[in-house]
């Protein structure tokens, strides 16, 4: 399931709650550098870096780590749809 | 022997042995295991003898995919996947195993055939169940024949609605419904157990065991009890001290409500007697005398009215806010109350609270078909996304309660949640589809469910009471109270539909039509149409918390948030015409907002920690809309 798609269900049913807390720190036309990122999930900079260098996280920079705090959300809620899929459906 | 090819045209796909190791999810040794125990005999092809090798292979033999397939989904290589194919949980199955009641197919490899595993399991969970209901009631047994003659004959007096008339006194005729005459019957016989107990010199004999059911005797105390020493002509005063021996003031109430009507059913009956006919025997009637005299000592004696703290409840009922429903909707979704089955609970909770079904009896009596149904067994729904429930009068309240007209609107909302529950229901158990009870303490048993007095699902929901939100004297009733407020107090939008809120209600409610005889005898019901115009301004509110404000506000049933001043320096901008509707200080207010929201949208300020900086951004969101509302009001 897509992030937006997940977004307008879970607000129509209630059910936002799912999504882990971390998400309410992220907003959506801000933008967040690996440090930041860490800060607010709890992975390590090294982690967020290499999310970035793998092509996971969309790069807005050209040589420098930063990202779209929607496109921050859409890739951590791929992480953690599979824990969360069979509760919410 | 045939050629590969001409197997794999007769018989479809072929998979190799390593492909058949994937394909079953287990080891090589396990799967030589089960082809030398012979369960793979249909699916297997062995080189040399079957069918030829294909060329460049080194497998000796072949397995058919679609036998294979078969094979997998009749046998589980643990009692896990077993759990998870038939839908029991994997602790009862595990109960059940190291008891010897259910056991693997014989051989090393252990499989288990779910078929037969399905059908054994639910024999076994039938079988508990009407164990446990047994030992409900195991009072009854207890007394002797004659005790339990007239018991009985009370019930069948009553059953059939008829008259219970004694000299001036007068009680209920009928039951509400068929649980609550067995409820009645069951009440007697503890109370007759206790007077016997009592009588006997049997101490402390009303103290609860597990499961709050009255302690079993022991057998000291099983030599002593003798049902024969208490006749029930022969009832008297003192006896009420053994009835009331364990219970809280209100249950004494709630059974002396029932001893009462039943006493005076009692003295009809013994009057009725010809053995106490006053002039075909006068002896048996100076008897009947004495009776009648001391069982009016006994009704004398029995409270007349709720114990004061019931009494003082009337006033402190509890209606809760959309807020506070969405709260307890949210904590039972999360699991805060800790239970099996989250889902079934939240479902009862917003039935509760959005069609008024009474606790526990209508909630447990209510059955999917009541629901108007697609053919897929889910709630079908009109243009507007709204579901119909049909619910029979003879289930409900007295048997005077069901949906008028047949129809109580089901909010959209709700519609989608039930139809996610019958989902997770058809899931565990397809031949259950469109029918059966709606929530059932077994799944897969459709035709099971929780009796009408049920304490488990209004237990469960008062375990609510510990959430900041919820009132400390909230009951499970005050569902029902809520629903009505909110519908009776409801701002409703469109002027000419206010005057129908009060019989939307009423239908809601499913109440009987109450007011004026213009009201009563003159007046339209309210259009399907109308009905469901007003449950759109009342109860179909959005279940997301932020959302829920914005529609209050929207609606009028909260003022706009207050908007916290944002003190940063004011940047020069021209000054749009919307604007005109805010005062001065706001236009410069939301000027402000806005250019720092740019500003720091960006990149975090330099000595900002990531928390801080998006937490400003939050505030200074929430500002600019607040203000935007109020300027496009």
């Amino acid at each position: 399931m897509m992030y937006e798609q997940f977004i307008k269900e879970a607000k129509e049913m209630g059910t936002i709650f799912y999504l882990p807390k971390y998400f309410d720190l992220i907003e959506d036309d801000a933008y967040y550098t690996p440090a930041q990122i860490s800060d607010i999930t709890g992975v390590s900079k090294e982690t967020a870096r290499r999310w970035f260098r793998k092509g996971q996280l969309p790069m807005e920079g050209v040589n420098f780590y930063r990202v779209q705090g929607l496109n921050l959300k859409r890739f951590l809620f791929g992480q953690i749809w599979p824990k969360i899929a069979k509760r919410f459906s | 022997m045939i050629s590969y090819e001409k197997a794999a045209q007769k018989y479809g796909e072929l998979l190799n042995q390593n492909e058949a190791v994937k394909r079953l999810g287990t080891s090589p040794e396990r799967l030589y295991q089960i082809i030398e125990e012979g369960y793979l005999d249909r699916a297997l092809l062995v080189v040399g003898q079957d069918v030829a090798r294909r060329p460049m292979s080194t497998s000796s033999r072949y397995f058919i995919g679609n036998e294979l397939d078969a094979f997998n989904a009749r046998y589980k290589m643990s009692l896990t996947d077993a759990a998870k194919a038939i839908g029991i949980s994997f602790s009862t199955l595990k109960k059940y195993h190291s008891k010897g009641r259910i056991s693997p197919l014989p051989g090393a490899s252990k499989l288990w055939d779910i078929f037969d595993l399905r059908e054994t399991a639910y024999r076994l969970q039938l079988e508990a169940r009407a164990k446990k209901q047994e030992k409900k009631a195991p009072y009854f047994e207890m007394l002797t024949d004659e005790q339990c003659e007239v018991i009985e004959s009370y019930i069948s007096h009553r059953s059939k609605g008829l008259p219970i008339k004694f000299k001036g006194l007068k009680t209920h005729t009928g039951f509400s419904n068929d649980n609550r005459a067995e409820q009645v019957k069951g009440r007697l016989a503890i109370m007759v157990y206790k007077i016997v107990c009592g009588r006997c010199g049997i101490s402390d004999f009303a103290a609860l065991e597990k499961g709050r059911r009255i302690r079993s005797l022991t057998p000291d105390e099983q030599a002593l009890f003798n049902p024969s020493v208490f006749d029930m002509k022969d009832l008297r005063t003192s006896d009420l001290d053994f009835v009331h021996e364990g219970l809280s003031g209100l249950t004494y109430w709630a059974d002396s409500t029932i001893l009462r009507s039943f006493l005076i059913w009692f003295l009809k009956f013994q009057q009725s007697k010809p053995e106490h006919d006053r002039f075909e025997n006068p002896d048996g009637y100076t008897k009947f005398m004495a009776v009648q005299e001391r069982i009016e000592m006994v009704l004398d004696d029995l409270p007349t009215g709720q114990p004061e703290s019931e009494v003082s409840r009337e006033n402190d009922k509890v209606f809760m806010t959309r807020e506070q429903i969405l709260l307890g909707y949210s904590d039972i979704m999360q699991n805060k109350i800790h239970v099996h089955f989250p889902l079934q609970v939240a479902v009862v909770w917003m039935i509760g609270c959005l069609l008024g079904l009474r606790p526990t009896m209508e909630w447990t009596n209510l059955r999917i078909e009541h629901f108007h149904l697609d053919q897929h067994g889910f709630l079908k729904v009109d243009e507007y996304g709204y579901g119909i429930l049909n619910f029979p009068k003879r289930l409900s309240k007295g048997g005077k309660s069901g949906s008028i007209n047949g129809i109580t609107l089901v909010v959209p909302r709700l519609v989608r949640l039930i139809n996610k529950y019958l989902e997770h229901l058809y899931e565990k158990y397809p031949e259950g589809r469109g029918k059966g009870w709606f929530v059932r303490p077994i799944v897969h048993l459709p035709e099971e469910k929780y009796s009408g007095s049920s304490g488990t699902l209004s237990r469960l929901i008062h375990r609510l009471r510990r959430f900041d939100w919820c009132p400390d004297n909230f009951i499970t009733y005050d569902t029902r109270h809520s629903i009505h407020n909110l519908i009776y107090k409801g701002l409703v939008q469109d002027p000419p539909l206010v005057r129908y809120q009060t019989r939307v209600a009423q239908i809601q409610m499913r109440h009987a039509k109450t007011g004026s005889v213009g009201e009563m005898y003159y007046t339209e019901e309210p259009t399907l149409d109308i009905y469901r115009q007003i449950l759109d301004d009342t109860l179909s509110f959005p279940w997301d918390i932020d959302e829920l404000t914005l529609w209050e506000e929207e609606k009028g049933y909260r003022k706009p948030q207050d908007i916290t001043p944002i003190p940063t320096e004011p940047l020069p901008e021209a000054v749009e015409s919307a604007q005109e509707k805010l005062s001065d200080e706001e236009q410069k207010q939301l000027k402000e907002a806005r250019a720092e929201l740019a500003t720091i949208r960006k990149k975090c300020p330099k000595g900002w920690t990531t928390v801080a900086w998006t937490r400003r951004m939050k505030d200074l969101k929430t500002t600019i809309s607040a203000l935007e509302r109020r300027m496009n009001a």
